[in-house]
């Protein structure tokens, strides 16, 4: 067994009632272990203790809280060891108790807590960085030397030449992450506790950093506790993690064990995938390729409202000189679901705050629901228009009473004494705050204070509403809460602008994407666009979720058409593959029938083909039998398949040689037995184009989600369903029985007996 | 971190608003500063208060000072923020010098109100001017020192003069606090504006209300924010702090600053032993009134 570096023995733990955080215990009976050099994860619900556990570690609870001397056993009992030093417990005198042990562990223990504004103490980022080596006594080289390494480990290298000029204020709260983080890394801790420090970042920098922190520990002699609710970082890093619910340890173990354990789901945050999915690797394996193939998501794609919000040609210039927003157009649509994203500084803030009226002395052009922004008296009257939800609700509850915080709002804005009393508790009930309306917001959870900051905009029944980092800092479960409400606006017709750093609530939620850098527009579509564009995505720091980069592997092998972008859309998937696979059986006798009847209509319409191309190996029966009807004598076959000749999906139509030794008047017909997604039947026409442009194609059935829509087809079949042809009977059980689909055996043996 | 070329800082942030890196008064060292304020300020009375006020000499410096404010980019800010508040207090100043300093014999203009006659003579005309001009001449030097001067700059400058670290970090963490608190401040005030808390005409009953309402925020977040910061600080170890190493930067004093003191020291004797406006006849040109 590893050395023990941390060693918690049976340690209860409550706050004094002076502060907020009062109650019963948040720590109850805690006994943990961490070994010297492990990585190790503390996950949990919002609230459930994790914090504090790592406040105990650091020496800060309970030396730094005052609690009456008298009353010292009745808020602290237990031990704390680290490095083998006792950081604090009780010793007995007399009859009262006194606090021992060593209190703060700096510098063999660094502590990053979530929120970097209140541990920025000082006022330019090289003293910021340099603070905790002062206090060490370090010669200056040293100090220096180890500034311009943590600062590369956060990749921050960039500001090093300038670190003594820049101002706290100058730093985006990503940057003052990182410079936080920097701040204790050089200060080599033995032990490094990051306790969610990383929530102002986005995807691909908070990644960044836990690695660099990781690759730390791999080269040196530290142990690393990292607080984070994100099941996909722990599974990457931490070799063991333990699970919090209500300021106890329910499990410690592996984080494969952790997140597979269905007992632990109301604990920790998983997303619906994680119960299903083990292994990425045997999961695609796994997939049924022609159901993959098929199967198309549904997704609210048009807005047919008026314009909510109108900007052109937005220009916005801080008074140094600095360009924020940098000749922004743009049109949102009403009841649009809009992701504002980009890396920090990229003028996010300052755009939202133009669209919500705050910031003036802007240039260009700006109207909301057609009303001209930039004449005061609109400006006056856009709270009521425009909704602001911020990212801190501790930066905009004014009221004492959590009703009379509903009705602020609409008192500010002129809403009459009756219908305010009818909204605030129809908003109250909407939130789930009714029975704590008479309660002081300030006392409220955090969970609770969100959704009160978001309940009194939402009284206020703006046309849009632009929320600020929703998710920001909040378990799965209260970020869920939030986002459903959001979505229910949204279907009730509010136009919704969320600015976020959460890819996966961008994939979930979200129809369209913004993606701003340096003051501009880089991107604006849908998220399966934007998860496609790698470079894009490397260039803002962007990193798709799991779900996205698992069927982005699907889509890039050319199995699935299109990218699946949340665990409700593979839900559906998997759905779809096992239960709502739908068979239809097209017999010789009827595939003649239709043959004969489409030769009628081409000729009748197009005229005698030239030649006819047949499909391998679907198109040859229907090839023939078109060739005969319509007496063409000329017949070509072409192989054109997505898998390989091994029989592996390939990433293109891999589309045979063909050499037609005719000359084209009037067209060439190809044919095949069915245009289901339509690739290869694209794929052809595009070989064949070096004959004619007049191509025209005929298939006996075609799905509507191909690509390609026949010129002549017989019927039209539902996406989800699989025709079998009579002639392909054999084919088609051996394909069945290679992906163990019991249902389509089922078919096949009902339909031609076993 | 906005940034107005790319790699490049041009800017830095300071006391009020950013001055230009790397201009003049940006270099000072802060203790220059202050001794440049206290030279000067003396030198602009001693002008101002003489027999014949020195009207050229305080002229001269304020023009020098708003010269030292182009160099360092921060007249822009002057113009945006205080430049309408600064002439109206000193035309304001004038008026009132004018009518109640009834003083000289050449008179320009007079009037009567209410039976009282009034006077503007050329002699008063004459010290009007020269107290506008050296009472701007201050306004502009005190705005130019915190338009220049980096909080940072100031702990600095006290820990290089071997004041004890935890009262210059006391000080660092009273000026981080108040840069906190105007960013919170900042967010509350959008807050309130998003709620409809800030729009449209009322009365001033309602305006103070809702200045008021801005406490309940920005209190709790204050208490908040200072047990944060309590903690933070711990983490470094700061109750243990032994001996502490010196600031990696701090400014020292160079050939710039002994340079503008000893400037500041001969504008000081100038205005001591001299009289620019009567050596130049500064005063016939009133005659001309």
């Amino acid at each position: 067994m590893a050395d023990t570096v941390i060693d918690i023995r049976d340690v209860f733990w409550q706050y004094p009632n002076v502060s907020e955080r009062s109650g019963g215990f948040k720590i109850e009976n805690l006994n943990l272990k961490i070994y010297r050099n492990e990585f190790f994860g503390i996950t949990g619900a919002t609230g459930s203790g994790k914090s504090t556990i790592c406040q105990l570690i650091a020496g800060l609870i309970p030396h730094q809280i005052k609690v009456p001397q008298d009353q010292l056993d009745k808020h602290f009992r237990g031990e704390v060891y680290v490095l083998g030093e006792l950081v604090s417990g009780l010793r007995k005198e007399g009859n009262s108790y006194v606090l021992i042990g060593k209190g703060s562990m700096a510098p063999e223990v660094g502590l990053v807590m979530q929120d970097p504004e209140s541990q920025f103490l000082t006022m330019s980022a090289l003293s910021e960085i340099t603070l905790g080596l002062q206090i060490m006594g370090l010669p200056r080289d040293e100090i220096m030397k180890r500034v311009k390494e943590a600062l590369s480990m956060v990749s921050l290298d960039d500001l090093y030449p300038i670190l003594d000029k820049i101002h706290p204020s100058e730093l985006s709260g990503g940057q003052k992450q990182r410079l936080v983080i920097a701040s204790f890394i050089a200060m080599r801790p033995r032990i490094l506790i990051l306790d969610e420090p990383t929530s102002d970042l986005d995807s691909a920098g908070k990644m960044e950093i836990i690695e660099a922190i990781s690759n730390l520990k791999e080269k040196g002699d530290i142990t690393v506790i990292l607080v984070e609710h994100d099941p996909e970082i722990l599974k990457r890093f931490a070799d063991r993690v333990a699970v919090l619910s209500e300021g106890r340890i329910v499990a410690v173990d592996s984080p494969e064990s952790i997140f597979s354990n269905p007992d632990l789901r109301k604990y920790v945050e998983v997303s619906e995938l994680e119960g299903i999915i083990q292994d990425d690797e045997e999961f695609l394996k796994k997939i049924d390729i022609d159901a993959a193939r098929s199967y198309r998501p549904t997704r609210k794609e048009e807005y047919a409202g008026e314009m909510a919000i109108e900007v052109k040609e937005l220009h916005y210039q801080y008074p140094d000189g600095a360009k924020a927003l940098n000749g922004i157009d743009l049109e949102i649509k009403k009841g649009e679901f809009v992701a504002l994203i980009g890396q920090n500084g990229s003028g996010k803030s300052t755009f939202s705050k133009v669209l919500s009226g705050y910031l003036t002395g802007w240039r260009g052009e700006v109207r909301i629901f057609g009303e001209d922004i930039s004449k005061k008296k609109v400006r006056e009257r856009i709270p009521a228009i425009v909704g602001y939800v911020f990212q801190n609700p501790d930066h905009q509850i004014f009221n004492r009473r959590v009703d009379t915080e509903i009705e602020y709002g609409l008192r500010n804005i002129g809403v009459r004494d009756d219908e305010i009393k009818k909204r605030v508790e129809e908003t109250l009930a909407r939130v789930g705050l009714l029975r704590k309306r008479d309660e002081d917001p300030l006392f409220l959870s955090r969970g609770e204070k969100r959704r009160l900051a978001l309940a009194s905009v939402i009284a206020m029944r703006p046309g849009v509403l632009i929320v600020d980092e929703p998710t920001t800092g909040q378990d799965y479960r209260m970020s869920r809460e939030i986002m459903d409400i959001l979505m229910e606006l949204n279907r009730e017709g509010s136009t919704i602008i969320v600015i976020t750093h959460d890819m996966r609530l961008v994939a979930e939620y979200c129809r369209r994407v913004i993606v701003m850098k340096r003051g501009r527009i880089i991107f604006d579509g849908k998220p399966e666009v934007l998860f496609e564009k790698e470079e894009l995505l490397r260039e803002s720091s962007l990193l798709a979720p799991r779900e996205v980069q698992l069927s982005k592997r699907l889509k890039q092998t050319g199995v699935m058409q299109d990218i699946l972008l949340s665990a409700r859309e593979w839900l559906e998937f998997l759905k779809f593959e096992n239960e709502k696979k739908r068979y239809v059986l097209l017999s010789f006798q009827a595939m003649k029938k239709h043959s004969k009847n489409l030769s009628r209509e081409i000729m009748s319409k197009a005229g005698k083909p030239d030649a006819i191309v047949y499909i391998e190996r679907g198109g040859m029966v229907i090839g023939r039998l078109m060739s005969d009807y319509l007496g063409v004598k000329d017949l070509y076959g072409i192989r054109a398949s997505y898998y390989t000749d091994e029989g592996m999906p390939s990433t293109h139509v891999t589309v045979g040689d063909i050499s037609l030794n005719i000359k084209v008047n009037n067209y060439i017909l190809l044919v095949d037995d069915i245009s289901d997604t339509g690739k290869t039947i694209e794929a052809v026409i595009e070989k064949l184009k070096k004959y004619t442009e007049n191509i025209k194609v005929c298939t006996i059935a075609y799905k509507p989600h191909s690509v390609v829509k026949p010129d002549f087809y017989s019927y039209i079949v539902d996406n989800d369903t699989w025709v079998v042809f009579e002639y392909e009977e054999e084919e088609t059980r051996r394909a069945f029985e290679k992906r163990n689909n019991e249902i389509g055996l089922k078919f096949i043996e009902e339909t031609f007996g076993k | 971190m906005r940034e107005n070329r790319e790699g490049e800082k041009r800017y830095v942030k300071t006391i009020l608003f950013n001055a230009r890196a790397g201009s003049i008064f940006v270099n000072l060292h802060p203790f220059t500063k202050f001794i440049l304020f206290l030279l000067l300020s003396i030198a602009v009375i001693i002008a101002m208060t003489k027999h014949y006020p020195d009207l050229m000499f305080s002229l001269f410096v304020m023009l020098a000072v708003i010269g030292f404010l182009v160099e360092s980019g921060t007249i822009k800010y002057i113009v945006k923020s205080y430049l309408s508040l600064i002439i109206l207090a000193l035309v304001v100043l004038l008026i009132w010098w004018l009518v109640f300093n009834q003083v000289g014999t050449h008179t320009i203009l007079s009037f009567s109100i209410g039976g009282y006659v009034f006077r503007i003579t050329r002699e008063s005309l004459y010290i009007g001017l020269a107290k506008v001009f050296g009472y701007g001449a201050m306004a502009f030097l005190t705005l130019l020192i915190l338009m220049t001067t980096r909080d940072v700059d100031i702990v600095n400058a006290f820990n290089q003069i071997g004041l004890p670290f935890r009262q210059t970090f006391f000080l660092s963490l009273v000026f981080r606090s108040l840069n906190i608190m105007a960013e919170d401040l900042e967010s509350i005030r959008h807050a309130q504006f998003a709620r409809g808390g800030r729009s449209g005409k009322k009365n001033p009953f309602s305006r103070a209300k809702e200045f008021i309402s801005l406490s309940v925020p920005l209190t709790a977040l204050m208490i908040k924010r200072a047990f944060e910061m309590g903690q933070a600080l711990e983490a470094r170890g700061f109750s243990k702090a032994g001996k502490l190493s010196s600031p990696v930067v701090s400014k020292s004093i160079g050939v710039l600053d002994y340079s503008l003191v000893m400037i500041s020291v001969i504008l000081l004797y100038i205005s001591l032993t001299m009289n620019l406006t009567l050596i130049f006849g500064g005063m016939q040109w009133l005659t001309l009134l």
